[in-house]
């Protein structure tokens, strides 16, 4: 009955095959995690940048200009007079309870948005502005120093130009 | 008890496997028990790596297909903007081709390449996503007029739709993430534009007033004061010229037959001659001024194509009266005002001088008394025909057939209908007849294509016009309120009322004009071009640009002498100037685009 019993070599053939599948599909679902979290909070990075930049495109063209920023970098949404109302009006439309409000606040915790509005028309001209929505972010699990970064650009033209100029 | 299966047995079955040595041989069961979930755990595993890698690359292809239709639609903004320039320049090829002559049967078309987007191409060179294999931004522009006035000294007012469209392409290529998809993305606008003259039209924007039958300023009681049941002031004129010739030959002949009584007197008894002397002397000081030049010694009352001719006359027929003097007195231009002093005691001195003729000689005090009162009834025979010369020295009139070829711009100045929209191109019929002119002014948008803006209230036009921004276009003032214009107007802007409105203390720095229907009251210091075919009331007003106004301006049954009176001074600056195209005319985008879409097709 002994010489029917696995044998040591047969274990270890089947160990190394084991290992050589897993180890590297081990490593691919977590890849594929990561890369699943990843998008997430990328998906949420574009949301709340297509949130500011499309808010900011129905905004009317004086006030943008009255709310030009200083330097290419730009300033914190939060602190941006257009930027910080398109997000708190998202904010009241996506809020039902407070409940709510603490999962989003948790959620938000990770990012940080930035605008900024420069005009880029004939001769610096703010009849062109040039509007750009930039979400830096933090997973939990980023080892990285440097934050992820999103940045939209849009250009938006001064509509009644030939009825003011 | 021997089992038959044990392959020692004799007899038994034989192992499928080689056995040497006593040892096992081959692969065993758990092996390949092994190596199938390896195989199956390797296929899943390269399955996921598989559908993880295409997941990633679809992701990256979306990004890409955003990206290029936030570039597209960058691109469009941004040849908008580059035709919204070109729009305000009246040599740039948008301008060229919107105003073609004749209107073009197909639709005019314009590209406007990356070059010309230097915002789109740095945008272009900084957003990774949009990295373009192969790529392509491409603007093109298509016009569509859909109407314009096109036999007629109007031809360059138009309105229209232009289409703009962005296109952006991008082959697949063969590095980073995403570019295996073919991406084609177009961005579109239709934005709807006008051409507007936003000046007085030409001949009246270099008339600095211009009067369209204004029958009430020149008829009136006053003139019954001087000659009953006759208006026509050239008549008056001439009558009044040859009253005083003929008077001025009667007086000086009994001047004349005194004087040769005083000194007949005096030959006779010198010494006793002082009371004759003294007569004589007041006698012959009045003859010097009965001989002295009257402001209008012969008028001929005939009509004159010649324009240096000044002359008024009834009218039985449409007339057009204007001045294109750099100042012109409104005080010079009201007949009533000007009569008024004048004609007040007019009939009274000639009976008193007549009355004290009939005393003349008989003594040194009635001989004064007539030289006093002959003097007061010349001196009001004189200021009578030189305040009608003033007003015929002030004012060129054209009358019948002359006056034909100045009516189309009086109609379309004066009719607030006319800056609304173009007229249709045949007349309508006879059986529509009674329905000609009947435009409801508040009526659809589709009645009034040439109107850029329509406000409700005087606050509403003043926070549009007046405001901190200029505002260009031709605003209907569409609202039953009385309205106040006052204030600075920095834009091009032609504000048209239906209704009662009031202009005082206005500045325009650009260029305004008003076009009102209703009751027109004018106070203060005012910069316009004011056009009226209602009732006008301007008292010590200071008009810098034009008056024009028609015949409503004056009614005849209405007292005239109080409601006119200040001046205007001519501005060359609202003059439309000397080339083919007025220097006020603008090509407007309607700043609501009507349509707007992005489309995008990845392959």
């Amino acid at each position: 009955m002994s010489r029917r019993a696995v044998g040591l070599v047969e274990i270890l053939v089947a160990m190394g095959l084991m290992c050589a599948v897993v180890i590297p599909l081990v490593m691919l679902i977590q890849r594929n995690a990561a890369l699943g979290a990843g998008q997430q909070f990328r998906m949420l990075a574009l949301a709340r940048a297509s949130l500011i930049l499309e808010g900011m495109l129905v905004t009317d063209h004086r006030e943008l200009r009255r709310a030009r920023t200083l330097g290419a970098d730009g300033v914190e949404a939060s602190a941006h007079p257009i930027a910080a109302r398109i997000l708190a009006a998202a904010a009241r439309t996506v809020v039902s309870s407070a409940d709510q409000e603490r999962a989003l606040k948790s959620q938000l915790s990770f990012y940080q948005e930035r605008v900024a509005i420069q005009p880029v028309g004939r001769g610096d001209s703010d009849d062109l502005l040039e509007l750009s929505a930039v979400v830096l972010w933090r997973t939990p699990v980023d080892g990285s120093p440097a934050p992820h970064r999103l940045g939209l650009t849009a250009l938006f033209a001064r509509p009644d130009l030939t009825v003011t100029r | 008890m021997v089992s038959s299966n044990d392959p020692d047995a004799p007899g038994g079955p034989r192992p499928a496997a080689t056995v040497r040595g006593g040892g096992r041989e081959g692969v065993g069961l758990a092996s390949v028990l092994v190596l199938m979930l390896a195989l199956v755990l390797g296929l899943l595993g390269l399955h996921q790596a598989f559908c993880s890698s295409h997941l990633t690359l679809d992701m990256a292809a979306v990004d890409r297909g955003r990206a290029a239709a936030r570039l597209a639609r960058s691109a469009l903004e941004e040849a908008y903007y580059v035709l919204s320039l070109e729009a305000l320049d009246q040599g740039s090829r948008l301008t060229g081709a919107i105003l073609k002559r004749p209107i073009p049967a197909s639709p005019e078309r314009l590209l406007v390449s990356l070059d010309e987007l230097p915002a789109t191409r740095s945008l272009l060179s900084r957003e990774p996503a949009c990295a373009l294999v192969d790529g392509r931004v491409e603007a093109t522009v298509e016009i569509r007029p859909f109407d314009g006035w096109a036999d007629t000294e109007r031809w360059y007012e138009r309105h229209g739709t232009i289409a703009l469209t962005c296109a952006v392409e991008s082959r697949p290529g063969t590095t980073g993430p995403g570019t295996r998809h073919q991406i084609r993305t177009r961005a579109s606008r239709a934005v709807s534009y006008k051409t507007v003259c936003l000046a007085p039209p030409r001949p009246l924007d270099r008339m600095t007033v211009a009067l369209a039958n204004p029958i009430g300023l020149i008829q009136g009681s006053h003139l019954g004061q001087i000659h009953p049941q006759v208006s026509d002031l050239n008549t008056i004129l001439a009558e009044l010229a040859e009253e005083i010739r003929l008077l001025k030959e009667g007086t000086v002949t009994d001047l004349d037959d005194k004087l040769a009584i005083f000194r007949s007197i005096i030959r006779q008894d010198p010494s006793g001659a002082g009371d004759a002397e003294a007569q004589s002397q007041a006698i012959r000081e009045l003859k010097r001024y009965i001989q002295q030049p009257f402001p209008v010694e012969k008028v001929e009352p005939t009509w004159s194509a010649r324009p240096e001719e000044r002359a008024i006359h009834q009218f039985r027929w449409p007339v057009v009266m204007y001045s294109k003097e750099a100042r012109v007195s409104l005080d010079d231009l009201n007949l009533a005002h000007l009569l008024k002093q004048g004609t007040r005691d007019f009939r009274q001195r000639w009976q008193d001088h007549r009355q004290n003729m009939l005393l003349l000689g008989d003594s040194l005090d009635a001989t004064r008394k007539a030289g006093d009162s002959t003097r007061a009834a010349f001196d009001v025979i004189k200021d009578v025909t030189r305040r009608v010369k003033t007003l015929q020295d002030a004012l060129t009139e054209r009358a019948g057939n002359e006056s034909e070829a100045l009516v189309a711009a009086f109609d379309r100045a004066l009719r607030p209908e006319a800056w609304l929209s173009a007229p249709s191109r045949a007349p309508l019929p006879e059986s529509f007849g009674d329905l000609a002119g009947q435009l409801d002014l508040a009526g659809s948008p589709r009645e009034t294509p040439k109107v850029t803006a329509r406000v409700s209230s005087g606050r509403e036009l003043l926070r549009l016009v007046a405001g901190e921004e200029p505002c260009h276009g031709i605003v209907l003032v569409d609202s039953a309120e009385p309205i106040v214009l006052t204030g600075t107007v920095k834009g091009s802007v032609v504000v048209v009322c239906p209704g009662s409105l009031t202009v005082k203390d206005l500045k325009s720095p650009g260029q305004l004009t008003v076009v009102s229907a209703g009751a027109l009251t004018i106070r203060g210091k005012v910069e316009a071009c004011l056009m009226a075919s209602g009732r006008v009331e301007m008292k010590e007003a200071q008009v810098s640009g034009s008056l024009v106004l028609a015949q409503g301006a004056f009614p005849v049954d209405q007292v005239r002498e109080d409601l006119l009176a200040g001046s205007v001074t001519a501005e060359s600056r609202f003059q439309t100037g000397d080339g083919a195209l007025p220097k006020q005319l603008k090509v407007l985008f309607s700043p609501v685009p009507p349509r707007e879409e992005v489309s995008a097709h990845d392959e």
